[in-house]
């Protein structure tokens, strides 16, 4: 399934076209940015939870003893929901 | 921040953003992400737009990859920054090392903060008085090993300044409270003193025409009830009347001062046994005085004979009855 496979069986299930799907699927694209951004997290019920956590700067020391500073940064982690486990 | 946002929220949003219903939203939400999950239980790939992808590891995980849009909004924060190789000479904690690894700060910012204050004290010297000029060499020789570890270590560093905290006083809306305290009585004092009040003074009283007013002796405080005389058939002849012999001679009016603690029941049961009686001096001097309980101490009464109305004692009390009752319909007692 693509993205446009996706996003028809959206707009399928909440009975609008396909315009509106796109509009929708952009606000929501948007709405992860924000509260990812502000180290929310987002639960989706059933299917799961994306969780923002940021790592501090740290020395990252390689095979050959050269350090390296990595300056911290934000990941964005995905927590399966219950249903989805038990379909797995 | 560190808050789990659900569904209903989620959907206001994007409803708001998307000009569309919450329901709508909710829906469409449920239905796109109910899609991804047939797709990984299937063990296919699933990706949303905007969002990442999902992906089936060999377990019974999902793999999230988050799109590189998602990724980059939310680390836009630290785009500036990107990896640094640290020289082998820098100290093992970079993090807690001197000021050689540490960021520069711009100049400005820097002397901003180390300039001392605009209000540092500083002990006054004469304009004539030369700067004294430290000898280098003559002042650790002065001091001890002890006080020369308690110096800074970086000595180029402004001193600190030395704040004294003084206490402020302000007396003044005190001694303004007294003072007008103090004018208040004052003024209060020289007013009672220089009116009457308006619970000594008889509202009743109105002024007599010149033509009937008899002259009253001042130093009886009694008003005398006068007549209009009629200057056309009275004479200065006729004024001068002499008493005849048969007439009995008139009984001397008794007079009594009230006081403080001499009120009219007191000074009726002196002269009258009871001191129901007041009323009687009341109606005597009723036109010279104000209210009943309002009598000014000082004030001079004529006491009257009881007269007709001491034919018998209960007859007298009915009449004290009567006009103690109309006392107090008139006062409203």
């Amino acid at each position: 399934m693509n993205t446009k496979q996706a996003l028809d069986h959206a707009a399928t299930v909440a009975g609008c076209d396909a315009a509106t799907a796109g509009r929708i699927a952009h606000a929501l694209a948007r709405v992860m940015r924000e509260r990812c951004g502000d180290l929310d997290s987002v639960a989706i019920p059933g299917f799961g939870t994306f969780v923002a956590r940021k790592h501090d700067e740290r020395v990252d020391t390689d095979a050959s003893g050269r350090r390296t500073l990595v300056p911290p940064h934000i990941d964005i982690t995905f927590n399966a929901g219950s249903r989805l486990r038990k379909q797995l | 921040m560190n808050r789990t946002i659900a569904l209903p929220a989620i959907a206001a949003r994007v409803a708001e953003l998307a000009g569309v219903d919450a329901d709508t939203a909710s829906r469409f939400i449920l239905g796109l992400f109910g899609a991804a999950e047939q797709e990984i239980a299937a063990g296919r790939q699933a990706e949303i737009p905007g969002i990442g992808t999902f992906s089936r590891s060999d377990g019974a995980t999902v793999l999230f990859t988050p799109a590189d849009e998602l990724a980059d909004a939310v680390n836009a924060p630290f785009a500036l920054f990107s990896a640094v190789s640290i020289p082998a000479d820098a100290p093992a904690n970079i993090f807690s090392a001197d000021d050689e690894y540490r960021p520069q700060e711009p100049a400005e910012e820097h002397a901003e903060e180390v300039s001392p204050p605009e209000f540092t004290m500083t002990p006054p010297t004469a304009p004539d008085e030369p700067v004294p000029v430290v000898e280098p060499d003559a002042e650790p020789q002065s001091k001890e090993p002890f006080e020369a570890e308690k110096q800074p270590m970086h000595t180029d560093e402004a001193p600190e300044p030395q704040y004294i905290y003084v206490e402020r006083r302000n007396h003044w809306p005190w001694i303004v409270a007294i003072l007008c305290l103090l004018a208040g009585f004052a003024a209060g004092f020289c007013y009672g003193k220089h009116s009457s009040g308006p619970y000594f003074s008889n509202p009743d009283r109105k002024p007599v025409p010149l033509d009937t007013a008899v002259a009253a002796d001042d130093s009886v405080n009694v008003y005398i009830q006068t007549l209009p005389i009629d200057t056309d058939t009275v004479t200065p002849d006729t004024l001068t009347a002499t008493p005849t012999p048969d007439e009995p001679e008139a009984e001397e009016p008794v007079y009594d001062t009230v006081g403080t603690t001499r009120f009219l029941t007191t000074i009726a049961r002196d002269h009258y046994g009871r001191k129901d009686y007041w009323v009687f001096i009341y109606d005597a001097n009723s036109a010279n005085l104000p209210h009943p309980n309002r009598i000014h101490p000082g004030t001079r009464v004529l006491v009257p004979s009881l007269g007709p109305h001491a034919a018998t004692d209960s007859a007298t009390r009915a009449h004290a009855r009567q006009l103690a009752a109309e006392f107090y319909r008139r006062y409203n007692l």
